[in-house]
């Protein structure tokens, strides 16, 4: 694979896959907030 | 007025995770599994995939928080949530949308039917090495001009989600589809993993991701990805507006949103890259041009077929997940577009049980002529496709009318990201970016070399898609008032058939 595809790749797949970590996992810290919240 | 609160959605979705895995298996569909591979090798690979981006920010992100607002505040289907939002003078456009998924619905199912044929072909080992495309061809033409087999697999998917939407949301929808959405993202990452490991794989992966700049300047690029977006992440299709229904009180617009384009947008990648990296390892790269220009149906169906035996393990492992991949995500997407129909007529204060059977009926007899001809799926392809851009657009208005700082402080008040003035443009908006990619769409039709683009009696015209679009309109129009008054009452309808007014909106 040439360099030209593996940086294209890891910026629009990479990026992606981070991009979708990212926003899951604030959601899940924000959930975790919320019941314990809820909870308490 | 309406008359009745019986129909209003009390089930709500057990967690927050259960709502964005619901919504990410409405938009996660055979959309991004056979259409995304083939649009994106036309649009110039990583080029396309910008525009998508952009399209997902500009269009998609900020629709499905319309939806989701107009949902999780009217409590009610399409057509009582614009009734709601605009007034009793616009409950048709509900109505417009509900006709144009169920289109859709229509010929999906028949899709969806072609897919699980195709999964049985796969598990008796059918795709072998020997088959070549002439050979799959062949088992294709067999399949499509034999309406006994089509029927049956459209009439067995129809079944199979009927008997979810029947169970209602937790024993139904949320107890499915918090299977089987997970299941297809570990399917689509086996794939994919597994296609870059093929020998030649790069070259996939180049024609994927690498963008030909040459093409940015090109309306064709920018429309299809528009489109793409639009037949992608269900947003406009009233789909989400319908899960919204169901959303716990005070849940988030924008991060859920925002998760769920995200997560759709993953799933395409990770389809293409299975997808186009398959083909470019196994055939040369013109026939894999070749292969990836041939269309929806081509693609996935004669030209992929014939090259999963090609592959070390393609015939056991490879050809029955790939096909089982399409399932789930065919399955997944039906499920929310029968929900949305079902929600429409609930509120019409039927019950869920005779809603569903109803819904089975008119789905299977709907979807009869696409499965028994080609063309006519084409055709409805086209004409519900290109009318999610309407459909969309309604969405927006929907919002212009309720009030963009009223509704842009509404989605504000419960996100976990702030949702500022850059909606309200977005939304603002949206009407000019419709207006561009709508007329681009017009004078590429009305440009073509056909020059038939007037004709409503072929499969694709601009002439077929105004015939039938003005005809749903006609008779929603004609029907609005009936709409209107039949549809149950919700949280913030209001007595005099006037938008929900402040104080109704601040008890929601």
């Amino acid at each position: 694979m040439d360099a030209e595809t593996l940086i294209w790749t890891a910026v629009l797949f990479g990026g992606t896959v981070l991009a979708v970590a990212w926003l899951s996992i604030v959601a899940w810290r924000k959930e975790q907030n919320h019941t314990q919240d809820t909870e308490s | 007025m309406a008359s009745k609160t019986t129909g209003v959605a009390r089930e709500v979705f057990s967690s927050r995770f259960a709502f964005i895995a619901a919504a990410i298996g409405m938009a996660v569909g055979t959309g991004n599994i056979w259409r995304f591979p083939r649009d994106v090798g036309a649009g110039g690979g990583g080029t396309f995939i910008l525009a998508l981006v952009l399209a997902n920010l500009v269009w998609a992100i900020p629709l499905l928080m319309s939806e989701s607002l107009l949902g999780s505040k009217a409590r009610l289907g399409t057509i009582g949530a614009f009734r709601d939002f605009m007034g009793r003078k616009f409950a048709w456009m509900g109505g417009f949308m509900a006709v144009v998924t169920t289109g859709i619905l229509f010929y999906y199912a028949v899709v969806c039917g072609w897919a699980i044929r195709y999964f049985f072909y796969a598990i008796s080992g059918r795709f072998t090495a020997d088959i070549d495309s002439q050979q799959t061809q062949q088992l294709w033409d067999g399949f499509v001009s034999n309406p006994s087999q089509t029927l049956a697999f459209h009439a067995l998917t129809v079944v199979l989600v009927g008997l979810v939407v029947i169970r209602g949301l937790k024993g139904g929808l949320q107890a499915v589809l918090n299977i089987t959405v997970p299941a297809l993202f570990v399917i689509l990452v086996m794939l994919a993993v597994r296609a870059v490991m093929l020998p030649g794989a790069g070259e996939g992966l180049r024609y994927l991701f690498v963008p030909d700049w040459s093409g940015f300047g090109d309306g064709r690029m920018w429309l299809g990805a528009f489109v793409q977006m639009a037949f992608s992440t269900g947003a406009g299709w009233g789909l989400y507006l319908t899960y919204s229904v169901y959303m716990r009180k005070k849940e988030d617009f924008a991060l859920n949103s925002a998760i769920v384009i995200s997560w759709n947008h993953l799933a395409s990648l990770l389809a293409g890259i299975a997808v186009i990296c398959t083909v470019f390892a196994v055939q040369s790269p013109q026939y894999a041009t070749e292969a990836v220009e041939a269309g929806d149906q081509g693609l996935m169906f004669v030209y992929l077929a014939s090259l999963f035996g090609q592959t070390p393990g393609g015939t056991w492992f490879l050809a029955p997940l790939f096909f089982l991949a399409l399932v789930l995500a065919g399955l997944s997407s039906l499920i929310s577009m029968m929900e949305l129909a079902v929600r429409n007529v609930i509120d019409f204060g039927v019950s869920r049980r005779t809603a569903v059977i109803t819904m089975v009926v008119i789905t299977f007899i709907g979807g009869v002529p696409s499965a028994i001809d080609v063309d006519v799926l084409t055709n409805q392809d086209g004409v519900w496709g290109v009318g999610l851009l309407i459909s969309g657009l309604f969405a927006a208005i929907a919002m212009m009318k309720y009030g963009l700082e009223r509704a842009r402080s509404d989605l504000d008040i419960t996100s976990d990201f702030r949702v500022g003035t850059w909606w309200k443009a977005l939304i603002g908006l949206f009407p000019v970016l419709f207006t561009v990619v709508f007329g681009w769409f017009i004078h590429l039709a009305v440009t073509s070399p056909s020059e038939t683009w007037y004709d409503p009696i072929q499969t694709w015209s601009l002439g077929t898609m105004l015939l039938q679009w003005g005809a749903v309109a006609v008779v929603m129009l004609l029907l609005n008032n009936y709409l209107a008054r039949k549809t149950a009452r919700g949280p913030i309808t209001a007595d005099a058939g006037a938008p929900a007014s402040d104080q109704q909106r601040e008890e929601v």
